[in-house]
């Protein structure tokens, strides 16, 4: 049952290595349908990428449009070498992190005041709250949603794009640590701060009223 | 509790044994021997202060050795640790799940793009 469940998934990976090597030959004759092809296919999760990053949805658009131009000049030298879909993803990325630097300059913030503080023995100043397991009827799933969203949105830039990068867009800590221009390690203390910051904001709204019990 | 019953206890906690109920007895035997106390010196001494900074880690899947085998200890053994780690992941988790949500591109953009790229091209 395995193997016939993994040679399926081989085959139809395969099949999609393919469909996108078609598609590229396609592209680089300059085809104006299969240009039509690419742009409906990925600018909608291109699109709610560049959104996280910049939270202007005109900004966003705008910066779909200069990603999927610089893919266009760059597919002679696209090689291969990660899925077309990860390659454009990548490249709205970058576009939405180049929008956001050009805008004006805010000055970085910490987020210390939503750090958990410990007592001089090392241990929690204030019991850590209880969360309540995820709900599963789709209206409480879609307002968990929405507020999740929203208190992202009340982290400082610095904080909040990381994360975005991190725990959404899916980028492991090295292309966090290139995108941001800071070290691994800086990138890595920049998510996990960001979590623990986020975990702050959503305690109120997740959290249940007593603190942990002992066993 | 002897040294046997010590370490065992140390074990039985490592690996994800509910054990609170026996943290008492086995900080009482470190208090009593040295030997112990010196031997299990990490497992004792690190506290939830620092066990929070490995978090990061522990959720990539790069925490290992002695360092992995400390937090895991720590976790089983102080309820307010692990409420944390379970929030922390929920937090991790929740956040994740936005990147299901991906509302269609408008038409509006794709002809912008396409348009763009014709201009581009001549």
């Amino acid at each position: 049952m395995r193997a016939d469940s993994t040679q399926r998934e081989q085959a139809a990976a395969g099949a999609d290595v393919a469909a996108e090597l078609a598609l590229l030959a396609r592209l680089r004759a300059g085809e104006e349908a299969a240009f039509a092809e690419l742009v409906a296919a990925h600018a909608a999760r291109m699109l709610a990428a560049a959104r996280r990053i910049l939270r202007s949805d005109e900004d966003a658009q705008d910066a779909v449009q200069d990603a999927f131009l610089s893919a266009f000049k760059a597919l002679e030298r696209f090689q291969g070498d990660a899925r077309l879909s990860t390659w454009l993803h990548r490249i709205a990325i970058n576009a939405a992190l180049m929008r956001l630097r050009s805008q004006k300059r805010r000055r970085e913030q910490d987020v210390d005041e939503l750090l958990p503080s410990f007592a001089e023995d090392g241990h929690h100043e204030l019991a850590p709250k209880r969360w309540s397991e995820a709900a599963e009827d789709p209206l409480v799933v879609a307002e968990s949603r929405a507020l999740v969203r929203a208190k992202i949105d009340e982290l400082p830039d610095n904080y909040r794009v990381a994360l975005v990068l991190r725990d959404i867009e899916g980028l492991d800590n090295e292309e966090l640590a290139e995108r941001l221009g800071v070290s691994v390690n800086a990138a890595k203390i920049r998510v996990h701060r960001a979590r623990q910051a986020l975990k702050t904001l959503l305690d109120p709204h997740f959290g249940e009223p007593s603190g942990p019990q002992n066993p | 509790m002897n040294c046997v019953q010590f370490e065992s206890a140390i074990e039985a906690l490592r690996s994800g044994a509910p054990g609170a109920a026996i943290c008492d007895q086995f900080r009482a035997h470190a208090r009593s021997c040295p030997s112990c106390a010196t031997r299990f010196a990490p497992y004792l001494k690190t506290k939830c202060s620092e066990i929070t900074d490995f978090l990061a880690d522990y959720f990539d899947g790069s925490l290992h050795g002695e360092t992995r085998q400390v937090f895991d200890f720590h976790i089983n053994a102080c309820p307010e640790c692990r409420c944390y780690l379970d929030s922390y992941a929920l937090t991790v988790r929740r956040t994740r799940e936005l990147s299901v949500a991906s509302e269609p591109a408008p038409q509006r953009l794709i002809d912008a793009i396409l348009a763009a790229r014709r201009a581009q091209s001549n």
